[in-house]
C-alpha cells in the first residue's frame, strides 16, 4: 500500500488513519451515551420515578420516629 | 418543524430514520473510498498526495456546514422558541468541532509534503483555528450552565455573534493573498477540478455528510432522553425531601 501511494505515503496513511479514529470515537461515543441514558430511564422507572411509573407509596413517620407505610 | 417539536414523535422519526441513513453513510463511503484509491489519477503536480483532498474538503464544508446549522438552531431557540432548537445546537456542537479538527490536521499534514510547512498563519488557515476555537469555546459554555434551557439560551447568542467568521472562512482565499488555493468547486465560471477527481470528491462529500446527519440525530436523541433523566431525578429529588417533611 505505501509503495503504491508514492513517497509521501506516511502523510496519505495519517490523514486517514486521524480522519477515521476521530470519526469512530464519535459513533463509540453516541451509542455508549445511548446506552448510558437508557439505563439510567430504566432504573428510574423500577424506583418508581419514570414518567409511566405510579408515584410511590408515600411513607409516614410515627411519633416513635419509625417509618411506616 | 413544529410536528417534531414533540420530543416523543420526534424520537420516533430518530428510530425510523437512523438506520436507513447509516446504511446509506456506510455505502456511500464504501463507494467513495474506492472511487478516490482506484478510480481518481494522481495529480499530475502533487502525485499522491492529492488524495489527502478526499477526505480534507469534505470536513471543510461540514465545518463550515455544521456551524451555520447551528446559528439556524440559535434563531430556532431565540426568535421561533422551537423545543428542540437548543438539542439540535448542542447536538451539532461537538460534530462540528470534530470535523473541524478532521480539516485543520488533515490540511497540516497535506501541506508539509506540498508547501513545506506544517503551518501557515494566512486567511484561511487562521479563520478556520479560529472556527475550531470557536466550536470549543460554545461547548465550554454549555458545560458551564446547569439548567439547559438557560444554557441554550446563551449559547444561540454566543453562536449568531460567531457567525461572522463564516462567510470570512469561506471568502478569505479571494479576500487576501493566500498560500491556501482559491475555490476550486462552487466558482461562477464552474469547477476547475477534472470529472475523474471531481465525481470521488462528490461522492466523499455526501457519505461525509450522511454520517453527520446520522450522528446528529443520534446526539440529538441521546440529549432528550439526558433531560429526561435530568428532570426525573429532580423530580424523585423532590419527592424524597416532601416524604421526609409530611408528617
Amino acid at each position: 500500500m505505501t509503495g503504491l501511494l508514492g513517497e509521501h505515503s506516511g502523510f496519505i496513511l495519517a490523514a486517514y488513519g486521524f480522519t477515521a479514529a476521530v470519526i469512530l470515537s464519535l459513533i463509540v461515543h453516541a451509542v455508549r451515551d445511548y446506552r448510558d441514558q437508557r439505563k439510567a430511564l430504566d432504573r428510574l422507572d423500577r424506583a418508581g420515578f419514570g414518567r409511566n411509573s405510579a408515584p410511590p407509596a408515600p411513607t409516614r413517620q410515627t411519633s416513635a420516629g419509625e417509618v411506616a407505610p | 418543524m413544529f410536528r417534531f417539536a414533540n420530543p416523543a414523535r420526534f424520537l420516533a422519526l430518530v428510530a425510523a430514520a437512523l438506520p436507513p441513513l447509516s446504511v446509506i453513510a456506510a455505502l456511500l463511503l464504501a463507494i467513495g473510498l474506492w472511487l478516490a484509491f482506484v478510480v481518481a489519477p494522481p495529480d499530475y503536480q502533487q502525485g499522491e498526495t492529492v488524495r489527502i483532498m478526499f477526505i480534507h474538503v469534505p470536513a471543510a464544508w461540514l465545518a463550515i456546514g455544521c456551524y451555520t446549522l447551528m446559528a439556524a438552531s440559535a434563531l430556532g431557540t431565540l426568535v421561533w422558541k422551537h423545543p428542540l432548537a437548543d438539542v439540535s445546537a448542542k447536538a451539532a456542537a461537538p460534530l462540528g468541532a470534530a470535523f473541524t479538527l478532521i480539516c485543520l490536521v488533515t490540511g497540516s499534514l497535506w501541506g508539509k509534503p506540498m508547501w513545506g510547512t506544517w503551518w501557515v498563519w494566512d486567511a484561511r488557515l487562521t479563520s478556520v483555528l479560529v472556527l475550531f476555537l470557536m466550536y470549543c469555546g460554545i461547548l465550554a459554555l454549555w458545560n458551564a450552565i446547569e439548567d439547559p434551557s438557560r444554557a441554550g439560551r446563551a449559547v444561540a447568542v454566543l453562536t449568531l455573534v460567531g457567525f461572522v467568521n463564516i462567510p470570512i472562512v469561506k471568502f478569505s482565499v479571494d479576500w487576501w493573498n493566500t498560500l491556501h488555493q482559491p475555490a476550486s468547486i462552487i466558482r461562477m465560471s464552474g469547477p476547475t477540478i477534472h470529472a475523474s477527481m471531481l465525481w470521488p470528491l462528490l461522492v466523499m462529500i455526501a457519505a461525509f455528510t450522511f454520517i453527520f446527519l446520522s450522528l446528529h440525530l443520534a446526539y440529538m436523541r441521546n440529549e432528550i432522553l439526558r433531560r429526561r433523566v435530568r428532570t426525573q431525578n429532580l423530580l424523585a429529588a423532590r419527592r424524597g425531601g416532601s416524604e421526609a417533611l409530611s408528617p
